[in-house]
Parts: C-alpha cells; sequence; structure tokens
C-alpha cells in the first residue's frame, strides 16, 4: 500500500506542474508580462522561447490563446524516501506542443521508478500533415529504393500471388 | 531558384541536388558529369551490389588489400562505431544481410542469417591497408551514402560551388555562403505522402533511416548482428551532423545504441519516432514537430 501511496503522490505533482504550465499559458495569453506563481508545494516559472524570436505572436484559437515559447514548471515534493523534484518542460508553437520533457533529478530509487514511468507516458506521439499541404519539395526519410529493388518486390509479390492462385 | 537540378539514379537509390549558383550551361553539363564520374568511383569501390567492385574482390579471396585514398575517414568511423555499439555497428553485416535475403541479386527472399565475424577475426585495419583474414563481405551501408553525400560536396566545393543542396536518397548536405536555412519535410515512416514535422538546416548534413521501404520478410535493411533480427522499436530516426558521413553512421548506430552513449562521443543532433508513435529527439535538433501529447493518461 505505501508503494502505491508513494506513487500517488509522484503523479500528482507531475500532474500538478503539468497543470501550472497550463495555467501560465492562459496568464500569459491575457497578459504578455507574464505570471509567475509561487505555491508552497510548487514553484514554478515562465521562461521565453529559446529561439529569441521577435514575432511572439498572439494564436486566436476556438477557445484558447497561448503564446509561443517555452515554458518550465519545477515540482518539489517530500516523499516517504525523502525530498524530490522534477521539472516539466513544455514548448509550444501556433498553438501546438511541439516538445515536452520531464527533466528528473530523483534521488530515491522507487521515485526514479514513478518518475520514469511518468516520462514514458507522458511523451508526445507524431501526427502527420499532409506534405502537399505544407508545401515543401524536400523531403527526408528512408532511402528510395531504386528500380531493381523495385523491380525484385514487384516479382517477389507476383510470383506469391501466381502461389496463392 | 536553383541554377542547376540533376536528378539521377545511383548506387540503389535516387538523387537530387540543387546548385544554388550561376553556372553556365556549359559548367552545369560538366559538373553533372563530374559528380556521375566520383559516384562511379565510389560505387565500383565500395558496393558489395556488383560483381567488378573492390569489396566484392575482397569478398572472394582473402589477404592484404590497399585502400582507396579516401578510404580512411569511412573505415575510421566504423572501427569507432564498432567500439561504441559494441559490435552492432560491423562493416562485417555484408554476408549475413546477403543471407537474409538483401543480396547482389535483391533475390529478397527470406533467408536465414549467420552471425558476422568478430571484427578481430576477420579484420586488420592500419590505413592504408585492410588485411582479410577470413572470407568477408563488407557493406558499407551504414555511413556509405552520407560519405558519397560529403565526397560530392567537397567536388563541388573544389569546383568553386559555394552554395550547394545534396539529396542522396534522402541523406542531405546543405550548404551555403548565406545564412539562408532550408526546410526539409521529415517524412512520417507509416505514410510517405505525409511529415511528422518540418527540419531547418544551414550548412550540416540531416540524414534518416527507416525500416519502411528496403523491407522484405521480417526484416528491413538493418539487421542486429547479435539477435540476426532487424529492430523493430523504431520507426524512423534522423540525426543532424556537421558531415554526411558522422550522421549517415550514426543514424544506424542510435538503432542499436542510446544516444546519451554516443554522445560522449559524438557531436549530433537526434529525432527517434519509436515504434509507439512517441517522438524522443535532443533539445537542439533543428525541426518542429507536428505532435498531439498522449497527456489523456495525466490530464
Amino acid at each position: 500500500m505505501g508503494k502505491n501511496k508513494a506513487k500517488l503522490i509522484t503523479w500528482c505533482v507531475i500532474i500538478t506542474a503539468v497543470a501550472i504550465i497550463y495555467v501560465i499559458f492562459n496568464a500569459r495569453s491575457n497578459d504578455n508580462t507574464a505570471a509567475v506563481s509561487d505555491t508552497d508545494t510548487a514553484h514554478s516559472h515562465s521562461e521565453t522561447a529559446e529561439h529569441t524570436t521577435t514575432t511572439t505572436t498572439h494564436h486566436h484559437g476556438a477557445d484558447t490563446v497561448y503564446t509561443d515559447g517555452t515554458y518550465r514548471a519545477t515540482s518539489r515534493y517530500s516523499t516517504p524516501g525523502g525530498s524530490e523534484s522534477i521539472e516539466v518542460t513544455i514548448s509550444l508553437k501556433d498553438n501546438v506542443v511541439t516538445t515536452s520533457s520531464v527533466q528528473q533529478t530523483p534521488n530515491d530509487r522507487e521515485a526514479a521508478e514513478y518518475q520514469a514511468e511518468f516520462k514514458q507516458n507522458y511523451k508526445p506521439l507524431v501526427e502527420g500533415k499532409k506534405i502537399s499541404d505544407i508545401n515543401l519539395s524536400r523531403v527526408s526519410g528512408s532511402s528510395l529504393t531504386s528500380r531493381g529493388f523495385n523491380d525484385a518486390v514487384e516479382n517477389i509479390k507476383s510470383q506469391a500471388h501466381h502461389h496463392d492462385s | 531558384m536553383p541554377s542547376a537540378q540533376y536528378t539521377f539514379e545511383a548506387i540503389g537509390t535516387v538523387w537530387n541536388i540543387d546548385i544554388l549558383d550561376d553556372l553556365s550551361t556549359e559548367q552545369s553539363a560538366q559538373t553533372k558529369a563530374n559528380i556521375l564520374a566520383r559516384i562511379e568511383v565510389f560505387d565500383k569501390n565500395y558496393s558489395r551490389f556488383r560483381a567488378d567492385s573492390l569489396v566484392t574482390k575482397m569478398a572472394a579471396r582473402a589477404g592484404t588489400y590497399a585502400l582507396p585514398g579516401d578510404a580512411q575517414p569511412l573505415l575510421d568511423l566504423y572501427a569507432n562505431l564498432y567500439k561504441i555499439t559494441n559490435g552492432a555497428v560491423t562493416p562485417l553485416i555484408g554476408q549475413t544481410l546477403a543471407q537474409a535475403g538483401y543480396d547482389a541479386a535483391y533475390s529478397l527472399k527470406e533467408g536465414t542469417p549467420t552471425p558476422p565475424p568478430a571484427w578481430e577475426e576477420a579484420l586488420e585495419y592500419d590505413f592504408p591497408r585492410l588485411t582479410i583474414k577470413q572470407m568477408a563481405l563488407l557493406d558499407f551501408g551504414a555511413a556509405g551514402k552520407g560519405y558519397l553525400v560529403d565526397i560530392i560536396g567537397n567536388l563541388l566545393a573544389e569546383q568553386g560551388v559555394q552554395n550547394y543542396y545534396i539529396d542522396g536518397g534522402g541523406d542531405i548536405l546543405y550548404r551555403s555562403v548565406s545564412d539562408a536555412r532550408i526546410e526539409v519535410a521529415l517524412e512520417h515512416p507509416a505514410d510517405p505522402t505525409q511529415a511528422i514535422g518540418i527540419a531547418s538546416i544551414l550548412n550540416q548534413s540531416l540524414c534518416g533511416s527507416a525500416g519502411n521501404r528496403r523491407a522484405w520478410g521480417k526484416y528491413h535493411h538493418i539487421l542486429n548482428p547479435h539477435s540476426l533480427a532487424s529492430p523493430k522499436h523504431i520507426q524512423a530516426l534522423w540525426v543532424t551532423a556537421d558531415n554526411g558521413l558522422l550522421a549517415d553512421g550514426l543514424t544506424t548506430a542510435l538503432f542499436f545504441t542510446d544516444a546519451d552513449e554516443l554522445a560522449k562521443h559524438f557531436d549530433f543532433e537526434y529525432a527517434i519516432v519509436h515504434a509507439d508513435n512517441s517522438l524522443e529527439h535532443s533539445a537542439n535538433f533543428p525541426a518542429d514537430f507536428f505532435t498531439k501529447s498522449n497527456s489523456s493518461t495525466v490530464l
């Protein structure tokens, strides 16, 4: 039971850190002089984007208006195993989370496990956009194959087809 | 706008080269001829897919061979990666790949591969000599194409071309004396009509690797020499580095070895799309990604 409780605490603190970042998003979008909120359980601050861009724009989505930039929140908390801290960083561009990371500095082995589990679960997932829509002619992926390779693949497919029929 | 564009097929893939300097029609034709001639020399030395190559000759008979003048950076990197990846990246993988079906005739019949010999057992490398101690079919697929991209870049530079973009089947080198970055779509490994992000590069190489194209049966073009399986935990990955040789070599190495470990030895940035579509990338990988957070598990 103690294990589960410790795990719950870790997860709650991480969620708090993420929630604070979202609060900052809103604060910044409403007032560009950025709010720095401090609470007893978590210390947080916002930072501007690393690409010292001058085009800090406001995006007007349906419900939300976020300012481009990198947001970071650090949370410290106590566990039965001692004091722990975790730092969550989220980068926003055009209202989309472009990167997110969880920096963990666990002192306790159990905390390390829970934080690693969170990190595992808090990875951004890639989403495709049509290359024709983003209008780029240059593409990098796996190497295009040669005619020789493609012919071989076609050849094998047709052989397999003959076997099937 | 490029003043000259060359598109052709060579070393088993499709090439696109943009010359961004002004060239006369005559210069352009000469430059293309020089590039093709240089690729032919490289192919004739390092391709295991042709009967008349040095590598094929080496596979037929053990002995000490004089390496081509350009071999040192390539072999040095392989020797390094072999150590750092505990033998996972090895030029001795040629026979194993061929047995699995990726042979000179592209038979692509799922065979039963056998492990490659250890470097120390099969090779003795002391540039400019390479001694083949036991039957070995060398394969330079892990870094060769990236190195060839560099070689073509040097050839262009020697001819006074300062601004160029070379794409050797997705391995890219872009150099410019202007500070104009170039945007490159990062192809979705599950759908070549889609991108998962846009990289922006300047005076560096961007190389990618994925198991989606050179694939047959349960294999693709990368084989783990220990497990004899093609890695499936990574769908696609990209590396940026100063040159194509390093960027290409590291794309293969990252299928086997943690980025943190490789970062102790090399200067590079990387992005990995794992099998579950999750994205991992280094802090300064020069790209914007299209992602959604799977934070539903948290928020």
